[in-house]
């Protein structure tokens, strides 16, 4: 880490050389440390290391520049929410909706992460070394997520584009109603929801998980993934197969 | 929204039970304020029940605490009683096989019977983990494990007596602490009351305690009892339930409400959410895990 070039007494904040900075969020609310967070971006800061966030929630939401910032422990809820642009890692958990409504930028987390991971995204990166809970990828509209672990009940339910990759088990209800985009699973599938097609893994499928998966170190070919897809059956109603239908969520 | 916590040390020394649930009661407090409350356990007595007694202002004019132990001396030899915020606390002889809280209750007006235990102690009132705390010093409190809770109020009213931990009348120290909905509710009270179980509240969430209470009574392991609410139960939820010797968990097929846990040599701690996991872990390598839909777990002393 860089030297301290700058600090106030009695501030949270040290300043370093080359647009780095560090922060102290032990005892400061949700909103100081986000606005410390946005104050030190618009000062021109490009590296924020944010020590102490003790699993709070709402943290590094809604920003929107290419800035670097790794917390040191676990962030609660919504964490790097509406990101348009950040790399955010995170070296503990994220609860519940981590990188909600993402349009751009990357998340890494070294933990686990919660329920509903990376919904709704548009794009970017999302990824999580070890499980993640319930509704993981759901709604995706693009973008990558990627799990090292297992994920959780209805993950990829309803998604509309861009792919998950899943190096573990997935549990029931997996990509129940996805109208498009790809799943990759490593594991076991608890049980695929409605609609949720298996495929075999094409050569170009091996080497986008394989270019995937290298940066994380994780090695894709020592995992044999399958390919998950929709079946487009509940695109269009049908009154031949009521069973389907009644089955569908 | 609710929020609960809970606490198991796996010694058989007490620890510092009341500091640990009362400071993530305190984290979690975005989860509500309408209410708070506690249910403590300690190392059993053989010789004595614990009795919490809640004397809302009516009961004054029906002669306060020496009606209480008047009424509770008609069935039971009551060895000690002190005042505990709002509460009355009796060390009494016997439960008078279970008819006791409904002894003092018909006898007082005002006055609701929270527990009855050889190791339970339930202590809940109004308004947030923080004011609470003022009134009761729960964080005084040594033990062996322990559930908590802060109210969001959903499904009935907020009043204390529809306040968690519910105690699953009249079985002797079992309570439980709910998040969520039970949508069965009706339906399960009307199958445990032709069973001749009683229920105190309208709460959705005191029908878990007594059908868990109803389960371990025919038998049921805990494992057992868990297994078949994840089935029985529907609607969403976690719920920590406490017996003298433990704490046990479920979670809904759906995943809807949260709940963490951290576990080491020592300690088991449980929270709807990890910020009040983080509050009270001694050990910050420890990693929380979330519970998956309809996991069930177990911590129980053998």
């Amino acid at each position: 880490m860089a030297q301290v070039v700058a600090e106030t007494p009695g501030s949270r904040e040290r300043k370093l050389s080359a647009g780095q900075s560090v922060l102290d969020a032990q005892g400061l609310t949700t909103r100081q440390i986000n606005q410390a967070i946005h104050r030190l971006i618009e000062q021109g800061v490009r590296e924020i290391e944010i020590r102490n966030p003790v699993a709070q929630h709402c943290l590094a939401v809604a920003i929107k520049a290419e800035v670097r910032l790794h917390f040191r422990g676990s962030c609660g809820w919504y964490a790097a929410g509406m990101n348009d642009g950040a790399t955010v890692v995170i070296d503990g958990n994220a609860g519940w909706g981590l990188a909600e409504c993402m349009m751009r930028g990357r998340v890494e987390v070294q933990g686990n992460a919660g329920s509903g991971a990376s919904v709704s995204i548009r794009g970017g990166l999302v990824f999580v070394r070890g499980d993640t809970g319930a509704r993981a990828g759901i709604a995706m509209k693009g973008g990558v997520l990627i799990v090292g672990g297992n994920v959780g009940y209805l993950s990829g339910f309803m998604m509309q584009r861009g792919t998950i990759i899943v190096c573990g088990d997935a549990a029931e209800g997996l990509g129940d109603s996805m109208y498009e985009g790809t799943i990759y699973v490593g594991g076991r599938v608890a049980a695929y929801g409605a609609d949720a097609v298996e495929k075999e893994c094409t050569p170009d499928d091996r080497a986008l998980l394989r270019r995937a998966l290298e940066e994380f170190g994780i090695d894709a070919s020592a995992i044999p993934f399958k390919k998950v897809e929709s079946g487009r059956k509940l695109w269009n109603f049908s009154k031949h197969e009521p069973e389907m239908w009644r089955n569908a969520l | 929204m609710c929020g609960i916590a809970g606490v198991f040390y796996k010694g058989t020394e007490p620890g510092p039970l009341g500091r640990t649930l009362v400071d993530m009661c305190q984290e979690l407090f975005r989860r509500g304020t309408d209410s708070a409350g506690y249910a403590v356990y300690s190392p059993a007595r053989t010789d004595a029940f614990l009795v919490r007694v809640d004397l809302e202002p009516a009961s004054a004019q029906n002669g306060g605490p020496s009606a209480v132990l008047e009424a509770a001396s008609a069935v039971t030899a009551v060895k000690d009683w002190q005042r505990a915020g709002h509460n009355l606390r009796l060390v009494v002889e016997g439960d008078a096989g279970g008819k006791l809280a409904d002894q003092i209750e018909s006898q007082v007006e005002g006055a609701r019977v929270f527990s009855v235990g050889r190791s339970m102690e339930i202590i809940k009132d109004l308004g947030s983990a923080n004011e609470m705390e003022g009134t009761y010093h729960v964080a005084r409190y040594e033990g062996t494990h322990g559930i908590g809770h802060t109210r969001m109020a959903t499904e009935s009213r907020v009043d204390i007596a529809h306040s968690h931990p519910f105690w699953a009348r009249p079985f002797p120290d079992i309570a439980v602490v709910h998040n969520g909905t039970i949508t069965n509710y009706h339906k399960l009270r009307r199958a445990l009351e032709q069973k001749g179980h009683h229920f105190a509240t309208e709460n959705d969430s005191e029908v878990i305690a007594v059908y868990i209470a109803d389960r371990l009574q025919q038998g049921d392991s805990m494992e057992e009892a868990l297994t078949a609410s994840v089935r029985d139960l529907d609607g969403t939820f976690a719920y920590l339930i406490a017996t003298k010797d433990g704490i046990g968990l479920a979670r809904d097929q759906f995943a809807m409400k949260p709940l963490l846990f951290a576990e080491d040599d020592e300690l088991v701690v449980l929270a709807s959410e990890e910020c009040a996991i983080r509050r009270v872990l001694r050990d910050p390598t420890l990693v929380p895990r979330e519970l998956q839909a309809k996991e069930v777990r177990w911590w129980l002393r053998s």
